[in-house]
């Protein structure tokens, strides 16, 4: 899913440059490269987010966290989860609400091609979908963890990659072996 | 430690101004409900994304007078499909195949014969070709790992001091959002409705005032303790020779930035332009392959789906706050308070500063801008310097001691392992040089808004 998202982008990327080619020397546009790339970085978004949860990949703080006993911080990873299923479940079924009333309603969008909206808000929303689904895996894995009192296992599960396996990656993908480096920021 | 403290007294002095009645037009129990839950979900490490969704739904129910969760699903859409925020995928894939391109080798070689005479030789090398990646890349992390990786072989059988070389490696980093094209002036730009180019145009500025005091630091350093230049004279045959490969850098410059001035793109379409461009670049190299291609776009989709995710809570957030208007009634009410403008902007600098070195970038950003935002423009400051200045006290996080990643990433590059506190001891003289950038500007805002002012005439 995530290899999709991404080949998404590259897709995205050569569409809004034909089209600002196209615009500048040949005086013709697709009159749709906002909708269309918009709906591609909306699949992209949600399709690439179960792939950011299993590799741990989801922004959150914790300084604090790292540095509390195990038991507690294995008791935090679970709080963390929780939320992080109770959103996603939500964030799904919202995401459905706008599809059903899309088709219910007809509605498309405005670029040349006049897409139904309930088509690119249907992937959109089964990319969230598939996520709330792997979110309450995870949880459902990380309770029975607690439950087997095994706190060192659910902070495997859910910490974050320590700098260490950060800068790993870093040297990886410098090396120009295929890997992957967070370049974010 | 330093950053609870002075988060507790933050809290405590805003309860007391409420409790005093020194903010009678925000009702403080929404005020102190909401903050407090705020703190506590950051400080037990719940997901940035998730704090921010279940912190919208609390407001929704707590305080809405209209049932505002149920609009969730088309707010997250409309954040999904946001024009300007598809340059960000754009400009993280052109980073990470230019990281994978083999382009920044050639760059450092070439720039190396033009500034490497200077006292401080190679480590001027390493300032100005971070300086100048920077201008293609949108990521201090990819820049510091790509001219890291280029550079710190160069330094194996020379005797520079690792600190100064790891510094200066990890400050050029920390140039790569601040020199446009950024990711950073596009989040802020979407979330305060400011325009890019115009951040865009600030922002080569104030990078321009960083570097410069980097590079006379250096040259100063270099002066007193005598670090010699490499060997021999350089001809200017191959000064000239050199050029030919600072080229590619060039052209994409042009496809990036040119573009967006000269009016043929817009931000986003400049980003797609420079993802061809670097595609091009990484095939004129040989270094395209398929593997190559899918890891970068692997990368690609990894972080993005990370700022995106918070982006769309943020939105989400951000629209039962103000269904309940509380960023409006927040900032008229700072607006009333006994102090001077510029006390309650120090207030706000200290802030990004202090959760700025232990909190993700743009997780900062996201999160703070929708309320500090309308404080900052109410109390008369300009949204394009506030943009600027809250960029370089993120990058700023990002090589302060223990927790900036860029510094993490230099240390995971070097060649030969060495204590983490080389790097921190290495930045800390161009940390200070960052700030005192930063003071600069703060004291003279005209530093920086000439250029976009005349820009846009």
């Amino acid at each position: 899913m995530n290899d999709l998202a991404g080949a998404g982008y590259l897709l995205g990327a050569l569409f809004i440059s034909f089209d600002v080619v196209a615009r500048r020397f040949f005086g013709f546009t697709s009159r749709g490269t906002v909708e269309i790339s918009g709906y591609l970085y909306a699949f992209g978004l949600t399709w690439a987010l179960t792939h950011t949860l299993v590799t741990r990949g989801h922004i959150r703080v914790d300084f604090l966290v790292m540095r509390l006993p195990l038991r507690l911080r294995a008791y935090l990873h679970f709080a963390a989860a929780t939320f992080m299923s109770g959103f996603a479940i939500l964030l799904s079924w919202r995401a459905w609400d706008i599809v059903l009333q899309s088709w219910l309603l007809g509605a498309r969008d405005t670029s040349a091609l006049s897409i139904p909206l309930a088509i690119p808000q249907g992937l959109w929303a089964a990319g969230l979908t598939v996520f709330a689904v792997a979110t309450v895996f995870i949880l459902i894995e990380a309770l029975a963890l607690l439950l087997q009192s095994n706190p060192a296992a659910v902070d495997r599960l859910l910490r974050s990659p320590t700098l260490e396996e950060d800068t790993e990656a870093a040297r990886e993908a410098a090396g120009t072996s295929p890997s992957t480096i967070t370049a974010q920021i | 430690m330093i950053a609870i403290i002075f988060l507790g007294v933050l809290l405590l002095v805003v309860v007391a101004m409420a409790a005093t009645g020194s903010m009678p037009s925000v009702s403080v129990a929404e005020l102190v409900v909401i903050s407090v839950t705020f703190g506590v979900f950051f400080l037990t490490g719940i997901y940035v994304a998730a704090a921010l969704g279940a912190l919208g739904l609390v407001t929704s129910v707590a305080f809405a007078t209209r049932p505002v969760h149920l609009f969730f699903g088309q707010i997250a859409w409309n954040a999904s499909t946001n024009f300007l925020l598809v340059a960000v995928p754009l400009f993280i894939l052109m980073g990470e195949v230019m990281l994978r391109s083999g382009v920044s080798d050639r760059l450092y070689r070439a720039l190396n014969v033009w500034v490497g005479r200077l006292p401080g030789g190679l480590l001027h090398t390493n300032v100005v070709s971070s300086a100048v990646f920077s201008a293609v890349s949108g990521s201090s992390i990819a820049t510091a790992a790509t001219i890291g990786s280029v550079a710190l072989p160069y330094f194996e059988r020379t005797a520079y001091p690792p600190r100064a070389v790891l510094g200066s490696l990890a400050a050029g980093g920390a140039l790569g959002n601040l020199i446009p094209p950024g990711i950073a002036f596009i989040i802020y730009a979407l979330l305060t409705e400011t325009s890019v180019g115009k951040l865009y145009a600030a922002g080569f500025v104030a990078g321009g005032i960083v570097s410069a005091l980097f590079v006379l630091y250096i040259l100063i350093h270099g002066l007193a303790a005598r670090w010699r230049p490499q060997e021999g004279l350089v001809r200017w045959a191959e000064r000239l020779t050199s050029l030919g490969d600072i080229a590619p850098i060039a052209f994409l410059m042009f496809l990036v930035l040119g573009t967006i001035y000269v009016g043929i793109a817009t931000p986003t379409e400049a980003a797609a332009l420079g993802v061809v461009g670097a595609l091009v670049l990484a095939t004129a190299g040989r270094r395209l392959t398929l593997s190559m291609l899918v890891a970068a776009m692997r990368a690609t989709a990894r972080t993005t789906s990370m700022i995106g995710f918070i982006t769309v809570s943020a939105f989400v957030l951000n629209f039962a706050l103000s269904s309940i208007r509380l960023p409006q009634m927040l900032a008229s009410s700072v607006v009333g308070l006994p102090l001077a403008p510029a006390a309650v902007m120090g207030v706000i600098l200290a802030l990004y500063f202090v959760v700025g070195t232990f909190m993700d970038a743009f997780a900062l950003m996201i999160t703070t801008l929708p309320v500090v935002f309308p404080i900052v423009t109410a109390i008369g400051y300009d949204p394009i310097w506030f943009g600027v200045v809250s960029v370089m006290l993120v990058e700023i996080g990002l090589i302060s001691p223990p927790d900036g990643a860029v510094m993490y990433v230099l240390q995971g590059l070097r060649p030969r392992p060495g204590p983490i506190t080389d790097v921190y001891w290495g930045v800390l003289p161009f940390l200070l040089l960052y700030l005192a950038g930063l003071g600069l500007i703060v004291a003279f805002p005209e530093l920086i808004l000439w250029l976009p002012r005349r820009l846009v005439s």
